[in-house]
């Protein structure tokens, strides 16, 4: 590779952001199938309805929820 | 990835981007798959009906309705978590 220095730190800091998003995409791919079967019961229609929504939102909160408390738990145990 | 040495960098930016933009859309075909498999084909048959193609179309709108909702509300919480 024929890059200066300064280039070499541009594309480091590039990878490192692209990595950041990536991981974020692959979060919500995870939480979006933990919550989908929960979630929704039938495709009747090809839209979400109020109650699925809330639904969606409240699985992907307490699923958040739930592990920050169980990092403050483990904590109290040190 | 391959790269030749030669690669100006804007070449190689647009090519890391490209790449993980194909691996995010191969990742979302393949949950949609699974879930709408179970969702809609409970009991494969033959082959698929015209009633099976039509809710597997409603279940792939629905899926990616639910990524929309659930994208916005992993950022919406984490935003939340850092304030």
């Amino acid at each position: 590779m024929a890059f200066d220095e300064a280039t070499q730190r541009e594309l480091q800091a590039f990878v490192e952001q692209e990595s950041a998003k990536a991981k974020l995409q692959s979060t919500v791919h995870e939480f979006t199938g933990r919550c989908w079967d929960l979630c929704i019961r039938d495709t009747k229609t090809n839209q979400l309805d109020g109650r699925e929504t809330a639904c969606l939102q409240n699985c992907v909160g307490r699923f958040i929820d739930t592990s920050v408390q169980i990092v403050k738990q483990l904590q109290t145990k040190q | 990835m391959q790269f030749t040495g030669t690669e100006s960098k804007e070449e190689v930016m647009r090519q890391l981007k490209s790449e993980l933009a194909v691996a995010n859309a191969q990742e979302l075909v393949a949950s949609i798959n699974r879930h709408c498999f179970k969702m809609c084909i409970p009991a494969p048959s033959s082959s698929l009906s015209s009633a099976d193609k039509a809710n597997l179309s409603r279940c792939t709108d629905k899926y990616l309705a639910a990524w929309d909702v659930v994208s916005r509300e992993y950022v919406a919480q984490a935003q939340k978590q850092k304030n």
